[in-house]
């Protein structure tokens, strides 16, 4: 034990000197720093992409390079003397500016770029974004790609929006769960502002906490994320809210069938400090026997506040709040309801202090969720998790290489109580910690490679200390005139202590408990390999194909059982994931569109104590219910005067599930002779090999129509549109135990009206 | 911020990571009336394909194989001998009035047989079951043949042989210690229980408690069994579940199985539950076991009968 907290202790000195004390450059007292913050004028938000070039005006050299996602660049090591600087991205006014530096001087200079002719005639320019750039798992999204898809409601959906990714398996239209590349919901990281949230998504499958409204940016990785992301296997939502208006005060008001929304944003101090807030509640439950066939006893609401303060010098605060409820039942008719509620309150900074050569990005959260499942107003199975997480990320360059490194800290408080459907565990409460930290280079490799190796470092209380290296290879081997391509390789360790455990014998299964390893000190771990093309195909087409790889180990997976009973045993599974996705997008006015396909295959090997007389081999392969083996997406949009119409169209193969033969009752003899006449029996399900059959493929046409209408002070926005357009009955689930067919939504008019603020 | 000297940014530009910015070529090659027709004729016709062919879903797999489920066992000490059997059904409810089978039982070495007589016992929950019995002699070491006979056709059968008579079971007890119940002359032991006979007091109504041992049997080669028998437990746990009663009888049960008799103690739940697990049932699924049993008063070695009352507070 003593000899474990000095080693824990050894690692944590080691990494608070990494941080503090990082390689001192000896050439800086020779030379000069130029950084700053890139921000768009018209939001204060960070320019990622935006170019940065500076010229020695004395030899007529010439540096470059892009700012990050925090809008952040910094040149070190520049000769003393005059450079000419230049700061420019489509959409925007090119800044220029003459600079004198001395030696060993670090010169902040931070622009907001202000919008060009192109941007305010809305012409859309999204550089960083759209549905083709892939870039190694990675894709940002923003408010304007997340508006486009067709969502019942006011206001675009980021929920709406991620199903249209390839690599994306949504069950149906209603459970809130989505699988990203073969990786169950409870291995996705979403994070708001940088605090974690389990359950965001709402129960009706085209809703989330994340309006088009009050997002900023996202970046989506579908694999392969960087070491600042640890602590869960599959997939990081990593979503940037917006900032309030600094400058005036605005507001919008929504309303559809399915939900009313009502968001409201200004200064609090002019210029300096200001606010948004949002409330949004589901309005279906109530209007669904009005337009649809059958009732839809769903709620969810959310409410969201943030404050964001802007300091005097390169300084950027926030706080949030946001709660959100879900209730409601998978099976309309009958069944259980299921409810969810989180709790996030966080704060973030990030400062680049004058003087300084580092870049904080500093947050702070507090996120709890509860889960429950009951019949009425009681519970059977619940599940609570209080998470604490404090993070220092840091950004700096040495020479070429950009360093990004950091520490955190994380505290979770688990308690559930699952004991009607899993024999082991029941229910627990129990605390765990973890600290850790990493580190990342971007390494230049001449003018077309670079190399991101990187590592997290992590220690618990109560496991071992582990070490996730991850590598992460980009090559352009063609820029401009023969079309913008790029090749992305990458390569990592991921590990998850948290375990969400749900029930795998029911894919719609919305409930999840979230535990400590059940089996102790098998931490769920996945290696990911990723090989991706990303090429421009002039200046409007974009295409890209990834193939992935995935190798997991130590998955919770319900046990195989014959028993028609609710309860089960868990075991542990091995498995690997594999799979490509293709993309291919067109934009330019007055058209867009994209057209994706992904194909996936996850099969999981699990040994089990009856598998060598059910089968005559211990070990058994087989794919799991979230199993989607082929997907397309697409979506085409006109845009003509003031109407705007949308068309998406998705397919999904059939998911695997077990098909039953026949059920009688049994007698298990183990404990004593049965007596016939007195006990009935247990009631068994006889059969087959599980997950041998597949549901049928789910396909479905939704359609849109917007238009303007502007007024002197105002926007109004009136659209109808339709879900499931051609009515294909669609599968949600099956119950093999009834033999009754669940469906998702049929077809299914709309209209919404939103009123906006100019 | 500083808001510095500003220009028309270049129409089209593409960004190189490292910020250099060249020029596109000015020439696109791919028009917007072609992409845009391609896109649209793409979707079109990938919507009207999947649209036009419905896909049947088929949940249920088609049932050639188990055709009845048979349970109990044939006791040689038993009077009457009980058979479930039941048609395999499509789904979980049970439908009502589901066709009563042909069950005939058959001495494979005399070749005599019987046809049982069904019976539809009633549970809780409005859940029945066909029971079969019949007054058919059955004999230790011996082998009997089971057949069911469904009106489609369908068949299932099963067959168990019957162990040897074992002698009485002898107890060794110490004070303060567990009872120590000595099985002598069974290979498989299939059952052993205390079963306790309790009469209401005021109404008089009898009703019995059986509480299992057989998983806290110990085999000793190569014929005899020992189970340890806590009779503390079985009074504390009926002291706290009844009052107004009185424990007028204390029985061991015990029984020996064939030897077909599977190890059913060494197996859990969901290897039992298997359809092949330890079916016995050929075109079906389920088991039927041979067994001797015998009832006879729990005194254990000391002279205690464990009889008593409880009384209501």
């Amino acid at each position: 034990m003593m000899k474990n907290r000095t080693k824990t202790l050894l690692i944590l000195l080691s990494i608070g000197g990494l941080c503090m004390a990082f390689p001192v450059d000896e050439a800086a007292a020779q030379t000069a720093t130029v950084q700053g913050i890139i921000t768009d004028h018209s939001d204060d938000q960070p320019l990622e992409g935006a170019n940065i070039t500076l010229q020695n005006q004395s030899d007529e050299r010439v540096r470059g390079m892009a700012a990050d996602d925090n809008g952040f660049y910094q040149f070190t090591n520049l000769q003393p003397g005059t450079w000419f600087l230049q700061i420019s991205f489509i959409g925007y006014l090119t800044y220029e500016d003459t600079l004198n530096v001395r030696a060993g001087e670090t010169q902040t200079v931070s622009v907001s770029l202000e919008p060009g002719e192109e941007r305010l005639g809305e012409v859309i320019v999204s550089p960083t974004g759209g549905a083709a750039r892939l870039e190694a798992g990675r894709q940002r999204i923003t408010p304007v790609e997340i508006q486009r898809i067709p969502t019942p409601a006011g206001s675009g959906d980021l929920a709406s929006y991620i199903q249209t990714l390839p690599g994306v398996v949504a069950l149906g239209d209603r459970g809130g769960q989505f699988y990203i590349r073969g990786g169950t919901p409870s291995q996705n990281m979403v994070l708001v502002d940088g605090t974690m949230i389990f359950r965001p998504f709402h129960m009706l499958g085209f809703f989330s906490v994340f309006p088009s409204s009050l997002v900023s940016e996202v970046d989506f990785y579908a694999g392969g994320f960087s070491p600042r992301y640890s602590g869960r296997l599959s997939s990081v939502l990593d979503v940037k809210m917006r900032d309030g208006d600094r400058q005036r005060a605005g507001g919008a008001a929504s309303i559809s069938p399915f939900a009313g929304e009502v968001f409201v944003e200004g200064p609090l101090k002019k210029d300096r400090t200001s606010m948004i807030a949002s409330f949004r509640q589901s309005l279906i439950e109530t209007t669904s026997p009005l337009f649809l066939s059958e009732e839809q006893p769903v709620r969810f609401e959310s409410q969201y506040i943030k404050a964001s303060h802007f300091g005097t010098e390169d300084t950027r605060c926030s706080s949030m709040l946001l709660r959100t409820y879900d209730r409601g039942q998978l099976d309309y008719e009958i069944g259980e309801t299921f409810k969810w509620t989180n709790i996030l309150f966080g704060g973030r900074c990030i400062i680049l202090p004058p003087g300084s050569n580092l870049l904080f990005d500093m947050n702070a959260g507090l996120s709890h969720v509860s889960n429950e499942v009951g019949s009425g107003n009681e519970s059977n199975r619940f599940s609570k998790v209080t998470q604490f997480n404090l993070d220092l990320n840091l950004t700096r360059y040495i020479r070429q290489t950009r360093f990004n490194y950091g520490l955190f800290v994380l505290i979770k408080s688990l308690n559930y109580e699952i004991s009607d459907r899993f024999f082991i565990p029941q229910s627990d409460h129990d605390h765990l910690f973890s600290g850790g930290g990493y580190l990342e280079a971007i390494v230049p490799l001449g003018q077309q490679v670079r190399v991101y190796p990187g590592m997290v470092l992590t220690m618990y209380r109560e496991y071992k200390s582990s070490v996730e290296p991850r590598l992460r290879i980009s090559w352009q081997p063609s820029i401009g005139d023969q079309g913008d391509s790029e090749v992305n390789l990458a390569f990592g360790r991921y590990l998850q202590s948290l375990v969400g455990v749900s029930d795998t014998r029911d894919a719609s299964s919305a409930f999840t408990a979230w535990m400590a390893e059940p089996f102790g000190g098998s931490r769920m771990e996945a290696w990911h390999a990723l090989l991706g093309w990303r090429q421009v195909l002039g200046s409007r087409l974009n295409f890209s194909i990834e193939g992935y790889h995935k190798w997991l180990r130590n998955l919770p997976v319900t046990v195989w059982s014959t028993l028609a009973e609710f309860t089960t045993d868990l075991s542990l599974a091995n498995g690997q994931v594999y799979g490509a996705d293709v993309r291919l997008e067109y934009n330019h006015r007055p058209v867009y569109g994209f057209i994706g396909y992904g194909y996936s295959n996850t099969e999981y090997e699990s040994a089990q104590d009856h598998f060598s007389l059910w089968f005559g081999e211990p070990v058994q392969r087989y794919h799991p219910p979230h199993d989607r083996r082929h997907q397309v997406n697409g979506l085409i949009s006109f845009h003509f005067g003031k109407f705007t119409t949308s068309l998406r169209w998705e397919l999904g193969t059939g998911l695997p599930f077990t098909r039953p033969i026949g059920f009688d009752e049994i007698f298990f003899y183990n404990e004593r002779l049965p007596h016939l006449n007195r006990e009935f029996g247990t009631t068994r399900v006889i059969l087959e090999k599980p997950y041998q059959g597949r549901t049928p493929a789910y396909h479905r046409l939704d359609i849109s129509l917007a238009r303007e209408f502007d007024f002197s002070s105002a926007r109004m926005a009136l659209q109808v549109g339709a879900i499931n357009l051609y009515d294909h009955t669609n599968l949600f689930y099956y119950d093999v135990y009834t033999h009754r067919r669940i469906n998702q939504l049929p077809f299914a008019p709309y209209f919404s009206l939103k009123l906006e603020t100019k | 911020m500083n808001l510095g000297v500003r220009r028309q940014n270049e129409k089209v530009k593409s960004e190189k990571k490292d910020g250099t910015s060249v020029p596109l070529a000015p020439a696109d090659p791919y028009s917007d009336l072609s992409v845009s027709i391609l896109f649209t004729f793409s979707f079109c016709l990938l919507t009207l394909a999947f649209s036009a062919c419905g896909e049947s879903f088929q949940p249920v797999q088609e049932n050639n194989r188990y055709f009845f489920s048979i349970n109990g066992v044939l006791d040689a000490s038993a009077d009457t001998q009980w058979v479930r059997v039941m048609p395999v059904r499509e789904s979980l409810n049970l439908e009502p009035n589901l066709q009563v089978p042909e069950v005939t039982l058959r001495h494979e070495q005399s070749g005599q047989s019987v046809t049982m007589r069904d019976s539809v016992v009633q549970y809780s929950g409005g859940r029945y079951a066909y029971n079969f019995w019949t007054t058919m002699p059955i004999e230790p070491e011996q082998t009997y043949h089971l057949t069911v006979k469904g009106a489609d056709g369908r068949d299932s059968s099963t067959e168990t042989t019957l162990p040897k008579d074992f002698p009485l079971p002898a107890f060794s007890t110490h004070e303060f210690e567990q009872d120590i119940l000595l099985v002598p002359g069974v290979e498989k032991l299939a059952d052993v229980q205390v079963i306790y006979r309790i009469r209401i007091e005021g109404s008089g109504t009898l009703f019995e408690t059986a509480f299992p041992y057989l998983q806290k049997s110990i085999f000793n080669p190569p014929s005899q069994y020992r189970v340890a028998i806590d009779p503390a437990a079985p009074q504390a746990s009926i002291r706290e579940t009844y009052c107004g009663i009185t424990v007028i009888e204390r029985n061991l049960f015990v029984a020996s199985g064939g030897p077909d008799w599977p190890e059913f103690v060494s197996l859990d739940r969901h290897t039992i539950a298997l359809p092949d697990g330890v079916s016995n049932v050929e075109n079906g699924v389920g088991f039927l076991g041979g067994i001797i049993s015998k009832t006879f008063p729990y005194i254990n070695a000391l002279g205690e009968e464990g009889l008593f009352a409880v009384s209501c507070p």
